[in-house]
């Protein structure tokens, strides 16, 4: 049964992700979202949508120290097509967010 | 520096290897084709001249690598300089100081004097927190759940660490690593709860 509470969640990361232009780190999405994704949630949300095949994760190296790669999100071609039919349907997604 | 290193006959090898980092040091600020000359003079006078001149450059080079490497609060890792004075290979080229010691004398201190702290290799937090997830954990789990947050926490504590803020470098370190507990617990309870539905 979808959670409609994690869906709304869902939506609205993947709004964000829509913007290719963006940073689509996980906290640079927490920056842009305005407060309403929330630093402990977002990376559950991410591996969620990631296993629902809604977005894809590339790991980018750094250059400045030898940490762990970044993940960065983007979405798919059934994300974009989910996020179509929201929109359609009248869901809440990030519009009226972006300045 | 106005005349050319001299090298004593029977000199020690410590003196070789002071000549060889004056060399070193010259020909890398001056593009003079008689300096190229004398410096060939010099190889040929004792066989272990060039061959010191070749080992020094060989570390000089790789030092330049290694300080893109390291922390950038600028602790040293004396792991990974092995037995090199750390003046000579991370010193700063554009640093007066430093120049002016490889200058004066290049090769002084040829034993290490690292402390013990300068011993201890440096670590970014998380990357044992990381490496015990990634041997307890499934590699999906790990990769989604746990690699980004180490990531990030990472990134930002040397972002913290550049601009000189400690406190709140260690403060994302230790947020950093109570982030990973909810993603690694859901991550196992969503996965049993799958499991006991058959889903």
């Amino acid at each position: 049964v979808p959670n409609p509470f994690s869906a709304r969640t869902e939506l609205l990361i993947l709004s964000l992700l829509q913007n290719e232009s963006a940073d689509t780190y996980a906290l640079a999405l927490v920056k842009a979202a305005g407060g309403k994704l929330k630093r402990g949630t977002i990376y559950i949300t991410l591996g969620r949508l990631e296993e629902k095949n809604l977005i894809e994760v590339v790991a980018v190296p750094h250059f400045r120290h030898t940490g762990l790669p970044r993940s960065q999100y983007r979405l798919t071609g059934l994300g974009r097509r989910v996020l179509a039919a929201a929109d359609l349907t009248g869901l809440p997604t990030a519009r009226g967010l972006a300045p | 520096m106005s005349s050319s290193p001299v090298t004593i006959p029977g000199a020690s090898y410590a003196r070789i290897r002071a000549s060889a980092a004056e060399w070193l040091t010259r020909l890398e600020e001056q593009a003079d084709p008689n300096l190229r000359d004398e410096f060939e003079q010099w190889c040929a006078a004792d066989a272990r001249h060039r061959a010191e001149f070749l080992r020094l450059q060989a570390a000089w080079r790789q030092g330049d690598r290694l300080a893109r490497l390291r922390p950038l609060d600028g602790r040293v890792d004396a792991d990974l300089l092995g037995v090199f004075n750390k003046d000579l290979l991370l010193g700063c080229r554009n640093d007066p100081r430093a120049k002016k010691s490889r200058q004066l004398a290049p090769t002084a201190n040829t034993k290490p004097r690292e402390t013990e702290r300068e011993k201890k290799i440096v670590l970014l937090p998380g990357t044992r927190l990381a490496a015990i997830a990634e041997f307890l954990l499934t590699r999906a789990i790990f990769r989604r759940y746990v690699r980004p947050i180490i990531a990030d926490m990472q990134d930002e504590y040397v972002e913290c660490i550049a601009r000189g803020e400690r406190w709140r470098a260690h403060w994302v370190a230790v947020r950093g690593h109570f982030l990973v507990v909810p993603g690694w617990v859901y991550a196992l309870v969503s996965r049993a709860v799958r499991k006991f539905f058959g889903a």
